[in-house]
Formats: structure tokens, sequence, C-alpha cells
């Protein structure tokens, strides 16, 4: 579905995927992990086709299409899905509104006739009930003044109301506490369906506890240096990240 | 402040030469106007038209977009096959008036026949001498140059009238056509407002350049009175083609315990200059303050606006938003005077901008004047481009740049547009940005 081969990229002129190779397969969860400044969420960003990173070399194919020279509309539209690590504050836009926008968009590239009102309230009210969100958030703006849990739980929202092929998640785990994680796992799990992949970007092993990953991959230094099963994340939780540098030093 | 500017003599002449021919003709009709229309005429020779010397015009140079001559049109028919449903903004419970270049149009008006409720031009008004009280009593002419000019040329003036405790049923809706097929033609239209002691009124006031219509230029002047415990919701709407210069003299007088919300949309034009003044003379009048403008290409928009706090215990709230396209120009500068005995007062003023170009400009600046110890005041203004982390979040969400931006400009607007009492115009109005916004360049 995915595949990535000696991806280089960076931003201001700076390099920091430094040849990067990945390959996800329909249905695989992978994690990636690997210490701060290591490339994660170059690689979100990269993936997800913000202008401000630039590609200084290789590929990346997403069921065989040149991902790199499609816009961020047209990858959403081919169902990549990023959760943003840090989701966006837009005020005076309802998230109903932003939403129906979206799904009708994707729906249109899809040659499909937009969803009513009546569907799509259906469909909201359904996919609000899987992270436990209540149904006032949509008619508030797109994240303002959202806590933390909130907005995480938010992008879970829009990914099941959007159904992607591929998910990438950004830092998902990052400040929630234990409640708000597993919401957000169980959101994420329930939408593994053996079909839909997940890149799952963490800093933390915690967060696999309960998404369980097929593969999980070390980035450092802007490589993939090791790459296990999920015993790879414990080992990680245990020994810490210097063991890893040791080893790439070696 | 007085204007001792006298801006390009020849266009001054030009007008005067005008004025001169016109009074031989009008004076004799509606007599009441004759001494305003002189006062006009002297405070215009004096003044001339601001050059940018001027503190008012330094950001509006409308000498230069002027250019020299100007004349009264000959001509006011309407095309023919002209539809008017284009021009009208609401449908139901609304009486239109149609003036085509300041000079009414009976058989494509409607007739308002509703107790206590006036809504016609002064020669179709009964006593409407009864007026004199009122036109020019709040107009600046000594101020103002083309407030002065406007006068000069008084002529039929639409007057609208409340009773005492009348409700008016119907929104009073006036269509100004501008305009004609030869070049540099000038208008002047006039509107007197008036609500006795708790009336009430919603009135639209819409300008529009003819279809094939050449350079002209319009000084359009509105004066608004309301006595004690009376309320006007008044709308501008400025729809003109590019080779339109508009400038309007809005002028509002609140007595005690009334109301007024005014809305001010500059949806296209040339060159649009607003001057909004609004005196709070007694205790707990309210004034709200909102406009919405739009320039795009080399348009040039200008919004400059007084709300004088005079009297304690009154309340203001202003809010302006811009989105500036192409190489556009807009100017904002609100003056907010709280006077010595005005305690208590409540007065807020905001104006944000967002510029789409590189090219496009805006000059704001807020004034707040303090003389009273005892106030509640804020103002602010804020300039900056679309968000391009929102606008990238929406674009990761699949949805196009364009639909993407579009969002966020509504967005944006929006906060002004929610400002609006009238439901029905709020969604005609963002009908109108939307249309507009999707034509903007960035």
């Amino acid at each position: 579905m995915l595949n990535i081969k000696d991806l280089r990229a960076g931003i201001e002129g700076k390099e920091i995927l430094k040849g990067l190779n990945l390959s996800v397969g329909e249905g695989e969860v992978h994690a990636i992990m690997g210490p701060n400044g290591s490339g994660k969420s170059t690689l979100a960003n990269v993936l997800a086709g913000r202008d401000d990173y630039e590609v200084l070399g290789g590929s990346v194919l997403f069921e065989g299409n040149d991902l790199i020279e499609m816009s961020p509309e047209d990858r959403a539209r081919a169902g990549i899905f990023l959760a943003f690590q840090y989701p966006v504050e837009i005020p005076g836009v309802s998230n109903a509104n932003f939403l129906k926008t979206a799904v009708n968009e994707i729906r249109k590239s899809q040659g499909l006739e937009p969803l009513d009102s009546k569907d799509f309230l259906i469909l909201m009210k359904e996919k609000l009930a899987l992270v436990e969100m209540d149904k006032q958030m949509t008619s508030r703006a797109v994240n303002e003044g959202f806590s933390g849990g909130e907005k995480k739980r938010n992008e879970i929202f829009q990914m099941a109301m959007l159904q992607p092929k591929l998910a990438v998640l950004d830092e998902t785990d990052s400040g929630l506490d234990i409640d708000a994680l597993k919401i957000v796992a169980n959101g994420v799990n329930a939408l593994r369906d053996g079909k839909r992949s997940f890149v799952v970007i963490t800093h933390y092993q915690r967060l696999l506890d309960y998404i369980v990953p097929d593969f999980v991959h070390v980035l450092y230094n802007g490589q993939i240096v090791k790459s296990g099963t999920k015993e790879l994340a414990l080992e990680l939780e245990e020994k810490g990240y210097d063991w890893i540098k040791n080893e790439v030093a070696v | 402040m007085k204007n001792k500017v006298i801006g390009n003599t020849d266009i001054v002449s030009g007008i005067l030469d005008e004025q001169n021919e016109f009074t031989s003709v009008y004076s004799k009709g509606q007599a009441w106007l004759n001494e305003l229309r002189i006062a006009g005429k002297n405070a215009f020779s004096e003044q001339g038209v601001p050059k940018f010397k001027d503190e008012e015009w330094k950001y509006t140079h409308i000498a230069k977009a002027l250019g020299e001559h100007y004349h009264l049109p000959h001509t006011y028919s309407l095309p023919a096959n002209q539809d008017l449903s284009n021009y009208k903004l609401l449908d139901a419970n609304t009486v239109t008036l149609v003036y085509i270049n300041g000079i009414p149009v009976p058989e494509l008006s409607d007739k308002l026949i509703s107790e206590g409720v006036t809504a016609a031009p002064a020669s179709d008004v009964e006593n409407s001498s009864e007026f004199k009280t009122f036109l020019g009593s709040v107009a600046d002419i000594s101020n103002h140059n083309f407030s002065a000019c406007n006068t000069a040329f008084l002529n039929n003036p639409c007057i609208i009238n409340v009773k005492a405790g009348v409700q008016s049923p119907k929104t009073i809706q006036i269509i100004h056509l501008l305009g004609t097929d030869d070049n540099d033609s000038m208008c002047f239209p006039r509107t007197l407002i008036h609500t006795e002691k708790g009336a009430y009124v919603e009135v639209v006031e819409s300008y529009y350049s003819l279809p094939n219509s050449n350079q002209n230029f319009c000084a359009a002047v509105t004066e608004i009175i309301e006595e004690e415990n009376s309320h006007v919701d008044y709308y501008k709407y400025e729809d003109v083609s590019d080779s339109t210069i508009l400038t309007t003299n809005t002028y509002f007088k609140l007595q005690r315990d009334s109301r007024s919300e005014s809305f001010t949309f500059s949806l296209n034009g040339k060159l649009i200059r607003n001057d909004l003044d609004i005196k709070l003379t007694a205790e707990n009048g309210h004034a709200e303050l909102h406009g919405i403008y739009l320039p795009n290409g080399q348009q040039h928009f200008d919004n400059h606006t007084l709300v004088d706090h005079i009297s304690p215990h009154c309340y203001s709230n202003e809010l302006y938003k811009g989105v500036m396209g192409g190489s556009a120009h807009a100017v904002f500068n609100g003056k907010v005077y709280v006077r010595r005995d005005a305690q208590k007062t409540n007065a807020y003023q905001s104006n944000n901008n967002i510029l789409l170009s590189d090219e496009a400009q805006i000059d704001t600046k807020p004034q707040l004047e303090i003389y009273a110890d005892d106030v509640k005041c804020s103002h602010g203004a804020t300039t900056g481009q679309l968000d391009d982390d929102a606008l990238f979040y929406l674009r990761a969400r699949g949805i196009g740049e364009n639909e993407a931006r579009n969002l966020l400009v509504t967005a944006f607007s929006g906060e002004a547009l929610n400002e609006i009492p009238n439901e029905t115009l709020r969604d005609v109005f963002a009908d109108k940005i939307h249309r507009k916004l999707s034509v903007m360049s960035h």
C-alpha cells in the first residue's frame, strides 16, 4: 500500500530524513518510535504534503502512485489521513460544517453524490460514539477552546468520518492522560478492519499497550535503524533510546 | 479641524458652474430647500475637493481619482428591459423606492401605505417643509467637503418619517442606480430618516451602477435623527461598477434611550469612501456599527467612522472586517470620542483585516480619545494573512485549496455578519461575500 524508498527530506535547507525505507501493507499497523529530533514528525508532514517540507530525494508510492507529486487535498482524497500532533484551531468554522465539506469533497473525487444532511447526521452520530464525544462538539468551531484530549479525540473522530485507507497518527498520545489515551486507542482499534493500514508515530511505548502494532521500527537520525515486532517496543521502554544510539554508533 | 485645502480648482469650478445652472432650474420647485443649497454651495466653494495633505484623506487621493470634469446627467431613464429584481435584497415585507442618479423614479417605486410611516420623495410628501428643521441639521457641511457638495445640489430628498410609537411593518429599501452612458456624470442622492418617540424602522440603502454606465461620481448623504426611545436598523450596501467613485456621509443623532444598528457593506466599486458619524447626545443611547469591505484588483475602499459620546451611560460597539485581494487598498479610521460629561460610557471598537495577496494594502488607525474618567473602552486593530496552518489542516482533510480559502475567509467575515439583526439579509450578504471571494485574487 505504502512504499517509501530512500526518502530524503528536510526543512529550511536542513536534511532531516536521510534515506528512509518503509513498506506498509494492507491492514498492517506499523509503529515508528524514536528519540526527539529523529525525524518522526518530518515523516508525518512529508506524507501529508506540507509545503514547508522539501523532498530532496527518494520516492513515496501510495497504491503505486507517486505521492510526492500530489497536493495535500489529493492525498486525502486518495485515502491518506494524518492525525495531527498539534490540531489547528479554526475559529468561525463549525466542526460539522468542516466535516461535511471534507466528506463531500472526498465523495466528489470518488464520483459519489454528496451526502444529504440526514445521512450525514446519522454517520456523525455513529462515529461520535466511537470516541465518546458529545454531539455538542460538532457545533463548536473546529478545535477552538478544546482541551488537549478533546483535540486528539476530534482527530480520531475525523478519521472515522473520512474512512481513509492509510492513517498516520503523529504522536496522538502525547499529553494525554490514561483515560483519554484509552478512548483514543479504542477509537483506532474500532477502525482496524484488516484492510485499513496505520502508521503510529510515538515517543512512548505506552500507547502500544492499547494499539498493538504488527511491526515496530526505530527511527534515529533520519533513518530506520531497527525493525521488529511489538517486543521491540518493550525492549526500548526498558533500555531507553541510548541503547539504539550506541548500537548505531558501533 | 477645518479643511482649508482647496482641491483641484478645475473640478471645483466645473461643479460650481453646474450648480449655478442647476439652481436656475430647481429653485422654483422646493423653495424651502433654497437656503440649504446656498449654504452648501458656499461651504463647498470654500473647501473644494480634499487633497491628500488633508489628514482625513491622507490615504485616499480622491482629487486624483476624480480627474477634472463632471456634469449633471441629462438622462434619468432606466434602460429598457432592466430587471429591478436584481437590485432587490429582500422580497417580503419590503417597500422599494428607486432613485436614478439621485432623482426619484415614481413609476418604478412602490407606494407605501402604512399608518404613521412616510417613505417618499419630498415632492410627494405633504407639508414637506415640516422637515426643514431636520434636513441638514446633522450633516456637517463645514467639515465634510462632499456633504457640502451634496447639499449644494439638494433637490428632492427621500424622506422617511415614522410617527411616535409606530413600528414600521415594512422594511424600506432605497435602490440608488448610478451613472449614464456619457462620461463623467455626477449625482447627489440625499436621504432623511426621522423616527419619532418610540418608533422603529428598518432601512436598506443600496447603490448600484446602471449597466453600461461610464465613469461617474456619486456623493450621497444620509441623515438619521432618532428621537427618544426610538430604534433604527440601517444597512448600506455598495455594489457599484469599477468606474464608479462613491462617497457616502451618514449621520446619526441619537436621543435618550434610542438605539441604532448600522451595517456598511462595501462589495464593489472603483473608489468608495464611507464617513459614518454617530452622535450619542443623551443618556442611554446604544449604537452598533459594523461593516465588511472586500476590495479586489485596483479597488480602493475607505471607511471613516466617528462615535461621539456626548452624554453619560451610552454604549457603542463597532466591528469592521476587511479582506483585500489583488493590489486593492483599504483604509479604516475609527474615532471614538468620550467627552468629559460622558461618564459610565461603554465603547468598544475593533478592526480586523486579512490581506490575500502581497500587493494588497490596508491602512488602519483606531483612535480613542477619552476625557471622562469613569468609562470602559477598548479598541484594537489586527492585520494578517490567511493562517497557513489552518489552510493546510483543511486541505489535509480533502478540501480543495480554493474552497479552503473560502471557508476561512467566510468564517473571518462571519463574525461581523453575525452582528446583523435581520437574518434574511445576513444570508443574502453571506452569499454576496461568497461570490466575491471566489473571484478575488491572492
